[in-house]
C-alpha cells in the first residue's frame, strides 16, 4: 500500500512542476521561454496575438508589461512583407540595438514613459506619443508628441482636457465633452 | 461720406475673413495645389473655358504690380505692362494686394489685348479704382487652405492636390459654402496625373511633424468629399470633424495615422470608404454629436484605445472592415448603439471586438450582425450592455474571446460557426477548407433557386472552387 502512495507521490511531482502559475514568477524576472508560455497563457488576449512576454509585470490594460520585440513576419494583402505584430503601444519593448523598425505603434499612457529599450534604434513613420526619447535614436515621419489628459467639471459638464508639450510647458490644445460611459 | 467708406470698409473686409478673400461663384472651377506652388498664384482654371490652364504648373505664368480698373464697378482690368493672351481666358489671377482692391480670386472671361483683360466681376472695395495691384495669373497654390485667409469654395468645385509632403500649416477648411446635391466640393489628391488614383505613399501627404495640433480641421464644412489624401504627425487628432448640424462629408482612400489622439474626431454625418485609420495615440475615430458615420471597406487597427468609440452618442455602421489589434475594443458605443454590421472582422483587440450599450434608446430598432468574424479579442467578442433591446446576430463565427464570445445574449446565433478563421495580422483571406467558406447570409442561403454565395469575414474568394465568388475585395 505504502509502495503505491509513494508512486502516486513520484508520479505527482512532475504535474505540480509544470502547472506553474503566472503569479508565482517574480515580476522583475526575465523569463524562460517555459515561463513565457505561462504568462501568454494566463494573459490571454489582454496582450495582443504574437506578444512575446519578457517579464511577468503586467498591471492594468494602461500598463501591458515588458516584451521582446517580435521579429516574425508575413505578407500583407498587397505582398509586401511586414512584421506581424505593429501595435506595442502601452507595452515596455526590448528592442535590439541598431534596429530599424516601420510603420509601428509604441503610444503610451503617460508622458515621458521610459517604454523601450534599446540603443541606435530607427523608427520610420512610427507613432512614439509619450515615449521617452533616446538620444541615440534617428526618428524619421515619426510622432514624438508628449501629451496628457486630465478631466474637469465646469457648470455641471464632465470635460476632457487635452494638453500637449511645448518649450517644457503643456499647453492646452483641445478640450471635449464626456458622455456617462455605462458599464 | 467718401471719407466715412474709406474707414468702414476696410474694417468690414477685415473683420470678415469671408470677405477678405473673395472667389468666382462658378460651379465648373477647377483648383490646383502642388507642394511647389505659391499661396499667391492664380491657382484656378474653369472647366468649360477651351483655353489653356496655366494652373497645373508651379509658377505663375504671368505676374504683373500694375493692374487697374478705372472705377467702381469696373471688371476691365488694365495693366500698362501688359501681357495678358488669348489662351489666358477661364483662367484665374490672384489680385494680391493694391489700391482699392478686394482681395481675392478672379476670372478673366474676355482676353480684349495684351494690356487688358475682363474679370468674372469688379476687383475693387466699392470705394474707387484700384491702382497699383498686384497680381498672379495661373499658377498651383501650395496648401489647400491659404495659411493667410480663408478660400470659400463653391459646390461643384474640384481641388486637385498633387501628392508631395505638405508641413508647416494645419489644414482648416472652413468653406461657408455648401457641397450640391451632385456637385459636392471634391479635395481629391492624386500622383502625377489628376484622377489616377493613387494609393499607400503615392498620395498627398498632410503632415503635423508632432508640431500642429489638428492636421485637418472643418467646422461646419457640408456636401464635401475628400478623396486619396493621408493626415498624419498631428499632436492631437489627425482629422477633427466639427459641427453643430448633420452636415454631410465623404472620405474615400484616405488614411489617418500616427497621430498624438485620435486619427478621426466627428460631429458629422460622415462616410468613410477604404479608408484606414491606423497607430493613433488614442482611439483611431470617435463620434458624437448622435451623428451617423458608415464605413465601408475600411481598415482600423493598431490604434492605442478603441477602433471605433462613440462618446456621446454618434451611429457607426459597418459593411466589408477590419477592426484589428486595438488597445481596447474594436468597435465601442459606449453610450449609444449602431444599426448594423455586416462581413466585417473584429479581430485581436484587447477588450471587447464589438461593444455597445444603448442606454435610453428603445425608440429603434437597433443591433444587427452578420458574416462577421469575431475572434481572438481580450473580453467579449460581442458585448451588449443592455438586455432590454432588439439584438440580432447571426451567421458569424466566433473563437478565442478570451471572457466569452457574447455577454447579454441576443436573438439568432442558430448559424454561427465556432471555428477559428485562421486569420492573421496580415493575412485576412480564407484558407481552402474554412467553415466561413459560403456559410454566411445571403439571399440564396434560404431560397436554393438564387446561386449566390457570401463566405463569413471580409474575403469573399472561394479557395474551395465551389459556386460563384462575390463581392471581390476592394482594398486601399
Amino acid at each position: 500500500m505504502k509502495k503505491i502512495l509513494l508512486i502516486l507521490l513520484l508520479i505527482s511531482i512532475p504535474t505540480f512542476a509544470f502547472a506553474q502559475r503566472a503569479v508565482d514568477i517574480p515580476k522583475d524576472k526575465v523569463l524562460t521561454d517555459a515561463e513565457r508560455v505561462t504568462v501568454q497563457d494566463e494573459l490571454g488576449r489582454k496582450i495582443f496575438v504574437g506578444m512575446l512576454p519578457y517579464k511577468n509585470d503586467y498591471v492594468d490594460r494602461y500598463d501591458r508589461g515588458t516584451v521582446k520585440f517580435n521579429f516574425e513576419k508575413g505578407h500583407r494583402f498587397d505582398g509586401e512583407e511586414a512584421y506581424k505584430v505593429q501595435n506595442y503601444s502601452l507595452h515596455k519593448v526590448i528592442i535590439p540595438d541598431g534596429t530599424t523598425i516601420k510603420g509601428m505603434n509604441f503610444s503610451q499612457k503617460v508622458a515621458h514613459t521610459n517604454s523601450i529599450t534599446g540603443d541606435n534604434l530607427t523608427f520610420i513613420d512610427c507613432n512614439l506619443t509619450n515615449v521617452e526619447l533616446n538620444p541615440t535614436w534617428t526618428l524619421i515621419n515619426s510622432n514624438f508628441t508628449q501629451n496628457r489628459r486630465s478631466i474637469i467639471i465646469k457648470e455641471g459638464i464632465n470635460y476632457e482636457v487635452y494638453e500637449v508639450e511645448k518649450d517644457g510647458v503643456f499647453v492646452e490644445v483641445d478640450r471635449t465633452i464626456l458622455g456617462v460611459e455605462q458599464p | 461720406m467718401v471719407f466715412l467708406l474709406k474707414l468702414i470698409v476696410p474694417f468690414l473686409v477685415l473683420s470678415n475673413p469671408n470677405l477678405a478673400y473673395a472667389n468666382p461663384a462658378i460651379a465648373t472651377m477647377v483648383w490646383e495645389v502642388r507642394t511647389a506652388g505659391s499661396n499667391d498664384n492664380g491657382g484656378c482654371y474653369d472647366s468649360t473655358a477651351a483655353t489653356t490652364d496655366y494652373s497645373v504648373q508651379d509658377t505663375a505664368q504671368l505676374t504683373l504690380t500694375d493692374l487697374a480698373t478705372s472705377g467702381i464697378g469696373i471688371t476691365s482690368l488694365t495693366s500698362a505692362t501688359g501681357g495678358f493672351t488669348a489662351a489666358m481666358v477661364g483662367n484665374c489671377i490672384q489680385i494680391k494686394s493694391g489700391t482699392n482692391d478686394t482681395p481675392g480670386f478672379y476670372k478673366v472671361t474676355v482676353y480684349t489685348d495684351t494690356n487688358t483683360v475682363t474679370l468674372d466681376r469688379a476687383p475693387d472695395d466699392g470705394v474707387g479704382g484700384v491702382s497699383s495691384g498686384t497680381g498672379s495669373l495661373g499658377g498651383a497654390l501650395a496648401h489647400p487652405d491659404k495659411a493667410d485667409s480663408y478660400l470659400n469654395y463653391n459646390a461643384g468645385n474640384i481641388i486637385y492636390i498633387k501628392a508631395g509632403t505638405y508641413t508647416g500649416t494645419a489644414w482648416s477648411l472652413n468653406t461657408s459654402s455648401d457641397g450640391g446635391n451632385g456637385t459636392p466640393i471634391v479635395f481629391e489628391g492624386y500622383n502625377t496625373t489628376r484622377g489616377d488614383q493613387p494609393h499607400d505613399g503615392s498620395r498627398p501627404i498632410f503632415d503635423g511633424e508632432s508640431t500642429l495640433a489638428d492636421v485637418l480641421w472643418t467646422s461646419g464644412a457640408n456636401g464635401v468629399a475628400f478623396f486619396n489624401l493621408v493626415f498624419t504627425g498631428g499632436t492631437n487628432k489627425g482629422i477633427k470633424i466639427t459641427s453643430s448640424s448633420s452636415n454631410k462629408l465623404v472620405f474615400f482612400n484616405v488614411r489617418s495615422h500616427n497621430n498624438g489622439s485620435d486619427g478621426v474626431f466627428n460631429e458629422a454625418t460622415a462616410y468613410f470608404i477604404g479608408c484606414e485609420l491606423d497607430n493613433n495615440g488614442s482611439d483611431g475615430f470617435v463620434i458624437q454629436n448622435d451623428r451617423t458615420s458608415m464605413f465601408f471597406y475600411s481598415y482600423i487597427h493598431n490604434n492605442t484605445d478603441a477602433g471605433v468609440y462613440s462618446i456621446s452618442g454618434g451611429v457607426p455602421n459597418v459593411i466589408n472592415s477590419i477592426f484589428s489589434t486595438n488597445g481596447s475594443s474594436g468597435l465601442d458605443t459606449a453610450n449609444h448603439y449602431f444599426n448594423y454590421i455586416v462581413n466585417s472582422i473584429a479581430w485581436n483587440n484587447t477588450t471587447n471586438g464589438i461593444k455597445t450599450n444603448p442606454s435610453g434608446r428603445n425608440d429603434i430598432l437597433i443591433h444587427h450582425i452578420y458574416n462577421n468574424i469575431i475572434e481572438d479579442n481580450g473580453t467579449y467578442g460581442i458585448s451588449f450592455g443592455d438586455t432590454d433591446f432588439f439584438h440580432y446576430e447571426d451567421f458569424n463565427s466566433f473563437s478565442n474571446n478570451t471572457t466569452a464570445n457574447i455577454l447579454n445574449g441576443a436573438w439568432g446565433g442558430d448559424n454561427d460557426v465556432l471555428e477559428n478563421a485562421g486569420i492573421t495580422a496580415t493575412d485576412w483571406g480564407l484558407n481552402a477548407g474554412s467553415a466561413m467558406i459560403d456559410a454566411g447570409l445571403d439571399p440564396g442561403t434560404f431560397d436554393s433557386s438564387i446561386n449566390i454565395f457570401y463566405n463569413i469575414g471580409l474575403d469573399q474568394a472561394n479557395p474551395d472552387a465551389v459556386g460563384a465568388c462575390v463581392g471581390s475585395v476592394i482594398f486601399r
